[in-house]
């Protein structure tokens, strides 16, 4: 296992993340959604010492001695990096002295390859281009994990492939794995292994892409159909200006859903529903 | 850690034409008083003063959570800012003796306003610069560097009224407390005692830092 949380705590005066347990093995991407202020960047935070946990272990490589181990940790936050009046050069030289695999080879061939100008201070770069200078980095000391905070905003779609089909070909090798967190659902669905949904400092589900893709479906359905529904084969439900949108599990299901309109499922949809959707009453 | 000084070490880089503006002005301002102190003494002064810049600027550009996911313990991250402000002290040193001498041989031999003095009182200032630096860096790690301006302040009001009330309240002549003689003593003396003040403080900071920088969430 490459990373490991056990019964993680970390409390706040107005919020907490409550006894959260993930597992990141090898070799896969696991993708951690959720609305904003759900605690996932706190959660990753954690894993990488910014924050101190209330309660709980955070094992990276089955061990709990995590400075030694952040040599084979990549990192890109969504609001931090470094000071945006260096160059790549500055970066070049900073991370040399701080990473003990640094390559400084293979970063200067990332930076040519999306032709980035490594004398331009990085206040002068678009927002894409810092992003994936921020990418870059954290790939460059030739990291065992990636821990990635929304890698992909900013980033427009032929670049979000691009740096999609990177870190597809890092965890190729059965070793290497990423945890991501992103508002970006679709970049998960076309690469992701596990999903973890966290709402307000709470683990939803944690399951394979494959079992939720399959699993969860999304009926729309008109005021009548919804009241004749068995309601207790509904997961979550959403009442529309004109329609019912529900959220069901197909293993649960009792009544032939096959009638019913049935939309393709979505992360955000499953999401959607989960917060802002409504449980039946018995 | 020798990658964090040489990050702060860049800040100083990118820097450099505040500081060329600085000493281009301080250097008219001694020609137009005929006394150089200010242009030996001012921009070491201020490329000490760096030191706190860097907190400022991290905090700015929002670093402090990725410069904790490197390889570094956080007793490492706080060291390499002592070390980082001893470096300048050096580089600011270095520079003020390169401004004195430029001044005294090569820009006007008939200077008499520069004596010997002024590298005492650009090695006197220097103390009392790092003194201010032992007192800052601990209160920035503590309370981060916007909320350590108004906590400074307080500080130094509060040290102001006391002393206030202090001379309101006390008449030193009829003390056995002999000011003058204090006086006398500190010029006499004021490197050596500023030395190991600063010895002091700075290794007390040191430990605060550490203290306080060990418990914080970023």
């Amino acid at each position: 296992m490459n990373i490991e949380v056990i019964n993680l705590n970390k409390d706040f005066k107005d919020f907490k993340l409550d006894n959260i347990n993930i597992q990141i093995p090898k070799g896969k991407i696991v993708g951690l959604i959720g609305e904003n202020g759900a605690g996932k960047t706190t959660l990753l935070k954690c894993i990488l010492g910014a924050m101190y946990p209330t309660s709980g272990t955070i094992k990276l490589f089955d061990s709990s001695n995590k400075s030694i181990l952040k040599d084979d940790i990549g990192v890109v936050f969504d609001d931090s990096f470094i000071i945006e009046t260096y160059t790549c050069i500055d970066i070049n030289l900073i991370m040399k002295n701080i990473y003990k695999n640094w390559d400084s080879k293979a970063f200067y061939k990332y930076l040519k390859e999306y032709k980035i100008n490594p004398r331009k201070e990085l206040r002068k770069l678009s927002t894409g281009m810092k992003k994936k200078v921020e990418i870059i980095t954290a790939l460059s000391h030739h990291p065992k994990i990636l821990i990635l905070d929304e890698p992909t905003s900013g980033l427009d779609p032929i670049i979000r492939s691009e740096i999609l089909d990177i870190f597809k070909s890092f965890v190729d090798n059965g070793k290497n794995s990423i945890l991501l967190s992103t508002h970006i659902t679709s970049d998960l669905e076309h690469i992701a292994d596990d999903v973890i949904f966290i709402s307000n400092g709470k683990i939803i589900f944690d399951k394979p892409l494959s079992i939720i893709k399959n699993n969860y479906i999304v009926l729309e359905l008109t005021k009548e159909e919804f009241n004749n529904f068995n309601k207790e084969d509904i997961v979550r439900y959403k009442e529309n200006r004109i329609d019912y949108q529900v959220l069901i599990m197909e293993k649960d299901m009792k009544n032939d859903y096959k009638k019913y309109i049935k939309n393709i499922t979505t992360l955000d949809d499953i999401m959607l529903l989960y917060i802002r959707g409504s449980i039946c009453a018995d | 850690m020798r990658g964090l000084i040489i990050k702060d070490l860049l800040f100083l880089k990118s820097s450099w034409k505040n500081y060329l503006v600085i000493f281009i002005g301080s250097l008219l301002i001694s020609i137009a008083l005929g006394n150089y102190t200010l242009a030996v003494c001012i921009l070491p002064l201020m490329i000490l003063s760096s030191g706190i810049n860097t907190f400022q600027t991290d905090e700015f550009y929002n670093t402090e959570s990725y410069t904790l996911s490197y390889p570094l313990s956080r007793n490492k991250i706080v060291l390499s800012k002592y070390i980082f402000t001893l470096i300048l002290l050096l580089i600011s040193i270095f520079i003020g003796l390169i401004i004195y001498y430029l001044i005294l041989y090569i820009g006007n031999p008939s200077i008499k306003a520069l004596s010997h003095d002024v590298i005492k009182e650009l090695l006197m200032l220097q103390a009392a610069a790092l003194l201010v630096d032992s007192f800052f860096y601990p209160v920035i790690y503590k309370f981060g560097c916007e909320k350590s301006r108004l906590v400074l302040m307080s500080i130094v009001m509060g040290i102001l009224g006391i002393g206030s009330i202090i001379s309101v309240y006390m008449d030193f002549s009829k003390t056995s407390i002999n000011i003058d003689a204090i006086v006398n003593y500190i010029q006499t003396n004021g490197l050596f005692i500023l030395s190991w003040a600063v010895i002091i403080c700075i290794t007390l900071s040191y430990l605060l830092s550490i203290l306080f920088y060990k418990k914080k969430d970023y």
